[in-house]
């Protein structure tokens, strides 16, 4: 009754907010308490190399083998100048580790094979013909989430395959790769419910992750010794730790090291935060994080700063109203270069839940 | 799709058929049917199966497998990888533990998986020399 009754009033109070419910008022709201979130401080770069590049590449070419090797590393380069817009990824060690039992037999192997390389170019945003050339590695030391180092699932899986295609009876024959592929795609389906099982157990594994990555500009995209200078490095990590069943825990790390065009210039920045976030049910979620951010000048110290970042929220699914309910709390501390910056209470009421 | 011949020795042993991926860390599965000369289903059950933990399927002794296919209907059984990784399967068929043959399947045996399972297939026809 006592639920009902609070639900009631929730509803009465957010009647407003839901008949504006596409208005641009509240989806910025939204946008205020999702703000709140910075995940830029907790997380590693997919490919650490297209963070240090002015803009993320739109299109990424993966490397699978030697050849595909061979015909990208020319895509970097005419001959005469870097080409700027490129950007590939590979894993370099996985023809390294050997069979499944050499790899969950090694932690150094299942690190080696899950290691991430990436590369890009880019052209330099402040108006120049200068090309950015960065590379970067992303080593996930650990992954207690992973699939493929769990053999009692993997045999689940298995098992569930071969029952589907055993379900389905022999194949007609002389065998057609058609009726083949059909086949295959309904016992791969039939996977699906063992696979969003274990997500859902893994979703909060422990992880341990390092990235690493260093960039280079190339002035008029001239590849030549005298043409190039060392231009951003960067250095993440993060460590994700379960709590329960319902919550992870976050704590992570990153620093980025820039050349400074001007004596102004900032030449580091530094970010040290922990966050943690609960799903305590499908209808009530939460965040709380904080984050140290340190920007250092070293031409010109006294433009030195340090700020910090605070974000909580709360979001609550009412049936009754269709969405969710959120209010949170937080932003960044005032500094020099933001005085107006401070921290505020923010709430909406939504339809797409803000944490995931 | 093409059909391989293997050729066994009718005093040398019974036949095992194997699948493995010896060069990636991939976990593999399929189950193994079995035909006779004519092309007709021998039962309407699979001869075997195999999983990450069992590569191995007996298929019996030459003179009762005598002309007869078998074909593997498997997959790759995809781990979430993110780029792609390459990937390549080896069917071998063994006779008293010894090679006959040893094969990627020609239709998908090899290749890059990412987030999809990739099945494959090999059939092959075991032929008997005295």
């Amino acid at each position: 009754m006592t639920r009902r009754i609070l639900a009631s009033a929730i509803a009465l109070v957010a009647l407003p907010a839901v008949v504006l419910g596409q208005s641009p008022t509240d989806s910025a709201k939204r946008t205020a308490l999702a703000g709140l979130l910075a995940p830029v401080y907790y997380g590693i770069p997919t490919s650490p190399a297209f963070a240090l590049l002015p803009n993320q590449p739109t299109e990424v070419t993966n490397i699978v083998t030697p050849k595909d090797f061979q015909s990208n590393f020319r895509a970097f380069h005419d001959g005469l100048k870097l080409r700027a817009g490129v950007a590939i990824d590979t894993r370099p060690f996985v023809a390294s580790v050997g069979d499944l039992d050499d790899y969950n037999s090694s932690w150094v192997k299942r690190a080696m094979f899950r290691t991430i390389l990436s590369a890009g170019t880019a052209t330099a945003v402040d108006g120049t013909s200068d090309v950015i050339a960065a590379a970067g590695v992303r080593i996930p030391l650990i992954d207690n989430g992973d699939a493929r180092g769990d053999p009692a699932f993997l045999e689940s899986l298995s098992r569930a395959y071969n029952q589907a295609l055993t379900a389905q009876g022999p194949p007609p024959f002389p065998p057609n790769r058609d009726t083949l592929a059909a086949r295959g795609a309904r016992a791969s389906a039939a996977l699906a419910p063992l696979r969003n099982a274990y997500a859902a157990s893994h979703w909060n594994a422990l992880k341990f992750d390092l990235g690493f990555a260093g960039s280079l500009r190339a002035k008029g995209a001239q590849a030549r010794r005298d043409s190039v200078q060392q231009n951003r490095a960067g250095m993440w990590t993060a460590m994700t730790l379960p709590v329960s069943t319902f919550g992870q825990v976050t704590v992570a790390g990153n620093a980025i090291w820039s050349r400074a065009d001007s004596l102004n210039g900032e030449t580091s920045r530094q970010v040290a935060g922990a966050r943690a976030v609960l799903f305590a049910s499908a209808r009530l979620n939460a965040s709380a994080e904080v984050a140290a951010v340190w920007s250092k000048h070293g031409n010109a110290s006294n433009l030195n700063e340090r700020w910090t970042h605070v974000g909580g929220i709360v979001e609550w699914y009412v049936p009754e109203l269709g969405g969710w309910v959120g209010a949170g709390y937080g932003g960044d501390s005032s500094r020099r270069t933001n005085p107006g910056d401070r921290f505020a209470v923010h709430y909406a009421i939504y339809r797409d839940r803000v944490l995931k | 799709m093409a059909i391989s011949n293997v050729v066994a020795s009718a005093t040398g042993g019974p036949l095992t058929i194997a699948l493995t991926s010896p060069d990636f860390p991939h976990p593999l599965t399929g189950v193994l049917w079995r035909y006779d000369a004519s092309g007709n289903p021998v039962g309407d059950t699979p001869v075997g199966e195999f999983t990450p933990h069992s590569n191995t399927v007996p298929i019996g002794a030459p003179s009762a497998i005598k002309n007869n296919v078998f074909l593997l209907e498997g997959a790759v059984l995809e781990t979430g990888d993110d780029p792609p990784v390459p990937y390549r399967v080896v069917v071998t068929v063994n006779q008293n533990g010894a090679p006959l043959s040893e094969e990627v399947p020609e239709d998908q045996g090899s290749g890059k998986i990412g987030k999809e399972d990739i099945r494959f297939s090999y059939a092959c026809q075991i032929k008997v020399k005295k």
